[in-house]
């Protein structure tokens, strides 16, 4: 039948090619042959008369093909953490106003409890792509050779570096648009509309302090720039530019610029 | 000549590829053997004393070259949009203040009346992403088999689905850019100041209005999750990335993140709305404003493919796509063709 003489030519096409990851560690590359993934490739030779849509991936291929396998810890870190750090702010900031003096602050929880799982979210991810490399230095001053293995939870955190580093941008990203669109909000507009009136109400003449000016002054312009860093590692993550690197670069970029 | 040897040097290195759309359906393939692209490649060899500059394509070569084929239908459709959607915000938010009530709000068009175009664009491009594929559905539902070839215009939109997605992309990251620099302009200090000021000649405490505020926080935090549902579509479209994800992660991302940003931006422009339908100060000239027509479309298509996602017709549609035939449409056609 036409259908199964497509599907033997889907499975020649749909070749397998070995995981290509420049930026792991020499030491990993035992792993790189066993994860291959079957990758989509040019279907040119199918005449006309097969009408393959997008969603025409035979089922035993589908079955077989993976799903973003070295993406699952690192969201499941991440979720994990998201909660925890939702759950702790939501208690602090909506439940307890609450509960003691009935104030009602749920207006706070799309934007501003957001705003604070965001960069919690995003710095101890950052921060657990450069942890195992400390523990690895350990590990490695404690054998006195690199070429005893590590330990099997260092060897997957390891693996797993540049999803975490690239979750980390995300979530950066995703604070700092949260953070830009604080004074484009209604809250902020009444907020200020109330100020304005309770100044007024005082006869304060200058409500400016220089402390709290200069706070802020440093506070985001030092964010904005870890960001500027943090785009360049994102893009030297895409694999066309890592692949157009040397690993000298790419070291300097993904290791020094830390 | 040193030149012509250049040339030929170059015709060489100036290889004609297949164009590789990876993320194109099979069977528009009898297009991709007559678009073939001229890459650039490594100039290599060529000896010092040739200069070429980056304008160094000779003339022959570039008449052969294309121009951006497949994004000029894309760019042909955001651009009636854009100028439909403009002439109709500047109508109703600056033409009619001004006839009826010598109101100048002229003010408004570099930032406001463009931020309300590029919503409108970007949200219609992501609807017109995933019209086809339920259109498709559809046909191959009709026709019970999906060996029977799509009508050409079909096919053509397919095609193009990717560079509407960009576009789509382009126009929301403008639309969030321009919603972020509001308060940055001057217009809108003076306004602050204005109320500020009424608000104590009024001797107003509490400026809150409670609705209001949730409003604003939840369709913006949806917009921005939306917009960054979106970025990772556009960030799977680069070649390098799609071509290192295997066909079931594509198509996860594409197709089933893809439809949750199209419901999120839905969500994002109802929330916007909020209780607009219902006022009366919208209809200017008996004109619906321009949240309504933005969001009809994308309600259609998202309530499609929810008819679609039922288990009768999501079992019959995946059973047509595994390859499947329903015997009776195809005699059908088979005897209506032969008659």
């Amino acid at each position: 039948m036409e259908s199964r003489q497509d599907i033997t030519n889907e499975e020649e096409l749909w070749k397998m090619k070995p995981m290509k990851n420049l930026e792991e560690d020499d030491y990993l590359n035992k792993d790189s042959g066993e994860n291959s993934v079957l990758k989509r490739s040019v279907l040119l030779h199918l005449n006309q008369t097969t009408r393959f849509d997008e969603f025409d991936c035979p089922l035993e291929l589908q079955h077989k093909q993976e799903l973003f396998p070295e993406w699952r810890l690192p969201m499941k870190i991440a979720a994990v953490l998201s909660s925890l750090t939702f759950l702790y702010t939501l208690l602090r900031e909506i439940i307890h106003p609450f509960v003691t003096s009935h104030q009602q602050y749920f207006y706070k929880i799309p934007i501003l409890v957001i705003n604070k799982v965001l960069p919690m979210v995003s710095i101890t991810l950052l921060t657990l792509v450069y942890l195992p490399g400390v523990i690895a230095a350990v590990v490695q001053l404690h054998n006195g050779t690199k070429y005893k293995k590590f330990p099997h939870w260092l060897d997957r955190w390891m693996l797993t570096r540049k999803q975490l580093g690239l979750l980390s941008f995300f979530f950066a990203v995703l604070h700092a648009i949260y953070s830009l669109s604080y004074p484009m909000r209604r809250s902020y507009r009444y907020k200020l509309l109330n100020w304005a009136y309770q100044q007024v109400q005082q006869n304060k003449e200058d409500a400016w302090i220089e402390h709290d000016v200069w706070r802020m002054e440093i506070y985001v312009s030092l964010g904005i720039v870890a960001l500027a860093i943090l785009a360049l590692l994102a893009v030297t993550s895409l694999p066309s530019v890592s692949n157009s690197l040397t690993w000298r670069e790419f070291h300097y970029i993904q290791v020094n610029y830390i | 000549m040193e030149s012509r040897q250049d040339i030929t040097n170059e015709e060489e290195l100036w290889k004609m590829k297949p164009m590789k759309n990876l993320e194109e359906d099979d069977y528009l393939n009898k297009d991709s053997g007559e678009n073939s692209v001229l890459k650039r490649s490594v100039l290599l060899h060529l000896n010092q004393t040739t200069r070429f500059d980056e304008f160094d394509c000779p003339l022959e070569l570039q008449h052969k070259q294309e121009l951006f084929p497949e994004w000029r239908l894309p760019m042909k459709i955001a651009a009636v949009l854009s100028s439909l959607t403009f002439l109709y915000t500047l109508l109703r938010e600056i033409i009619h203040p001004f006839v009826t009530s010598h109101q100048q709000y002229f003010y408004k068009i570099p930032i406001l009346v463009i931020n309300k175009v590029l919503p409108m664009v970007s949200i219609t491009l992501l609807t017109l992403v995933y019209l086809p594929g339920v259109i498709a559905a559809v046909v191959q539902l009709h026709n019970g088999t999906k060996y029977k070839k799509f009508p050409h215009w079909l096919d053509r939109w397919m095609l193009t689905r990717k560079q509407l997605g960009l576009l789509s992309f382009f126009f929301a990251v403008l639309h969030a850019i321009y919603s972020l620099s509001y308060p940055m302009r001057r217009s809108y200090r003076y306004k602050l100041l204005n109320w500020a000021y009424q608000q104590v000649q009024q001797n107003k405490e509490d400026a809150w209005i409670e609705h209001d505020v949730w409003r604003m926080e939840i369709y913006v935090s949806l917009g921005i999750v939306a917009l960054a549902i979106l970025a990772l579509l556009a960030v799977t479209s680069l070649p390098s990335v799609s071509n290192s994800l295997t066909w079931r992660e594509f198509h996860y991302i594409q197709s089933k993140l893809g439809i949750v940003s199209l419901l999120l931006g839905t969500i994002h422009a109802l929330i916007f709305a909020w209780n607009k339908w219902v006022d009366i100060k919208q209809f200017v000239w008996y004109t619906p404003p321009t949240f309504m027509i933005a969001v009809f479309l994308p309600l259609v298509v998202l309530m499609c493919k929810a008819i679609l996602f039922l288990p009768c017709l999501r079992k019959k549609i995946l059973k047509i796509r595994h390859g499947w035939e329903d015997v009776t449409k195809i005699n059908k056609t088979e005897i209506s063709s032969q008659l």
